[in-house]
């Protein structure tokens, strides 16, 4: 399992976003039994090269951008929904080198109430919290829909008293001020629904789910390039501007740069999303895995240039293929690719692609096997395909390059 | 079901303690129309005052007497509430005063790397939301004694990195555990019990 789902709704029409995800983070709820529930707040990450998330009609251009503020927001993580909520903001940066991203900030259904105000009202009295907020939702300022999808609000325990609401009150602070009196919880579920729950609904001792050291902890080796546990090594020394982030489910794996063969790793089992975004300016940016395994797994690159139209992560299932994908032209060169077999001590190119393509092309390399096979990915172009030796051919001007390496053994 | 844990984080401090607690609802107001205007005129209404709300304060005398030297009287106050009486003030700073008052370690935050649990247990942890309980045992540093403690999520965060690491962290709140007395009830509705009358 990869990456989360994101879908992005505008009422008419879903968007599946997945692809052009690089991060996703949000947070629901609250720190602490005596704070207050907030709306929820998240940011989701996105790669704009093609422009699909520009703002529409900008500067006058329509020809790109669909997304726009207040379309609806769901993240799923395998079948299971995670988030459901609103699309607060768009963020978008551009460089100088044609890069381009956009950020997504997100919110829940509390988020919504915070945009809303009462006009002046007395509440009824000895009514219990959850038939308050219930008469609040449905007052006709409000407008919150009704019906199970929408809301789940449960009767408070205590008798709350007829006050006034002044004109003007915000939604959202009247509801967590009638939680706190009541000492319930008043949230946002994973799948969208407001609900409120009181302080009787969360007694007791009875769980299904437990926690325990005595369960193996997952194998997860690496999952921040500078903090890398010692099973894994990555070498970001030669990346004078850029980022680079690497991950990997179980195993061990080393990554370096510069040029040449300076790193090697095993990979031992399971599935290895690898990102590397960087600039190089002179140089290469190169993945390099060695296989401990019989059998050549599935390599999949997806290269996006300066000025590229677009990525798509390449889709591989099949054991014992490969490929590369390349969205657009590169400029400056060829986009390389190589397959090595290690042999004793030698390194041996078995599997090249080299190619200055225009346009998307595929290149599916010969299925590999043998005890001891190398996979060396290198992201720009260059002037010779020397394990070593690597160039940029441009004069050495900045050259952005966004790679992923998707290795399935 | 059992799953495998990351990361725990344990309070033990002053982030949650408060030896006393003040409770207050707001003043009982009525609207009452100006009897020397007009009855639609409702720029001329008038608010009435029924009642006076009294704050309503419980101490812990035995923690006051042993922290306040050192830290302090640490009251907590909470004003403004909607409860239509002066005994519903009281009996919630009863009750924070009993759970607030004296220092213990409680699990805050426990975080789960989702990356390589199975697909079954992965959809499990997922789907936990706020006001699941759950249980944590674990034996800090494999040293010692071991803990277990049922705990509520009070909040969920999730981050998917590039790099395919997707982690899920909960913020966690002791789960309400006491024995309250419940009528009609061969152990809890006897007189002189083990419990507590209920909040």
């Amino acid at each position: 399992m990869s990456d989360p789902t994101v879908i992005l709704y505008d009422g008419a029409t879903d968007y599946d976003i997945s692809a052009q995800v690089q991060s996703v983070s949000f947070k629901r709820g609250r720190t602490r039994e005596l704070d207050t529930i907030e709306p929820a707040t998240g940011t989701i990450n996105l790669i704009n090269y093609d422009r699909s998330f520009d703002p529409p009609s900008y500067n006058g251009d329509t020809s790109y951008g669909t997304i726009v503020p207040g379309m609806r927001v769901e993240i799923f993580d395998g079948a299971v929904q995670v988030f459901a909520g609103y699309v607060l903001d768009w963020d978008h940066r551009w460089r100088n080198t044609k890069e381009s991203t956009a950020s997504i900030y997100i919110t829940d259904a509390l988020g919504t109430l915070a945009g809303t105000t009462f006009t002046e009202h007395q509440a009824t009295d000895l009514q219990d919290a959850g038939a308050r907020i219930t008469e609040g939702l449905d007052r006709a300022e409000v407008g919150f829909p009704s019906g199970a999808a929408y809301r789940d609000i449960n009767p408070g325990l205590d008798p709350l008293q007829g006050d006034i609401v002044p004109a003007s009150t915000n939604v959202l602070n009247r509801f967590q001020l009638i939680a706190q009196s009541d000492r319930g919880r008043l949230y946002v579920t994973r799948d969208g629904v407001l609900t409120y729950r009181n302080r009787h609904d969360t007694l007791g001792t009875d769980w299904t789910t437990k926690f325990s050291d005595a369960e193996s902890p997952v194998a997860v080796a690496a999952y921040a390039s500078a903090s890398a546990p010692s099973d894994a090594t990555v070498d970001v020394s030669s990346f004078a501007d850029g980022v680079l982030m690497v991950g990997i489910t179980s195993g061990n794996l080393t990554m370096a740069t510069p040029s040449g063969w300076t790193a090697e790793g095993s990979i031992v089992s399971g599935t290895v999303n690898l990102y590397v975004y960087t600039k190089v300016k002179s140089g290469d940016t190169s993945v390099l895995f060695d296989q401990s395994g019989p059998n050549l797994g599935v390599l999949a690159l997806v290269v996006a240039f300066s000025g590229s139209s677009g990525i798509s992560l390449g889709s591989f299932s099949t054991v014992e293929t490969g490929g590369i994908t390349v969205p657009d032209s590169p400029t400056g060169g060829d986009l390389r690719c190589f397959v090595y077999a290690t042999l004793g001590a030698t390194d041996a190119e078995v599997d090249t692609y080299t190619g200055y393509p225009s346009g998307y092309v595929t290149h599916a390399f010969a299925a590999r096997t043998g005890a001891a096979n190398r996979y060396r990915i290198e992201v720009g172009s260059r002037s010779t395909n020397a394990a070593t030796g690597f160039s940029m051919t441009d004069g050495g001007a900045y050259k952005s390059a966004t790679a992923f390496a998707v290795v399935a053994i | 079901m059992t799953f495998p844990f990351h990361g725990i984080e344990v309070s033990y401090g002053t982030e949650q303690l408060w030896f006393s607690v003040t409770v207050q609802r707001v003043y009982t107001d009525i609207i009452a129309d100006n009897p020397l205007t007009t009855e639609v005129d409702e720029s001329t209404d008038v608010i009435l005052r029924t009642d006076l709300a009294v704050p309503q304060t419980s101490i812990n005398a035995t923690a006051t007497a042993a922290y306040a030297d050192t830290l302090g009287a640490r009251n907590l106050a909470i004003t403004g509430l909607l409860l239509a009486s002066d005994a519903q003030c009281k009996n919630m700073a009863d009750y924070l005063v009993d759970r607030y008052s004296t220092p213990e370690p409680v699990i805050t935050n426990l975080t789960v790397i989702l990356n390589g649990l199975s697909t079954a247990d992965r959809a499990a942890v997922a789907a936990l939301d706020i006001t699941d309980i759950i249980a944590v045992a674990w034996t800090p540093t494999g040293t010692g004694g071991a803990v277990s403690e049922t705990l509520v999520v009070e909040g969920v965060e999730y981050r998917a990195t590039a790099g395919d690491i997707v982690e899920i962290s909960f913020d966690l709140s002791e789960a309400l555990s006491d024995q309250w007395f419940t009528l009609d009830d061969a152990t809890l509705g006897v007189l002189g019990g083990a419990y507590k009358l209920a909040y």
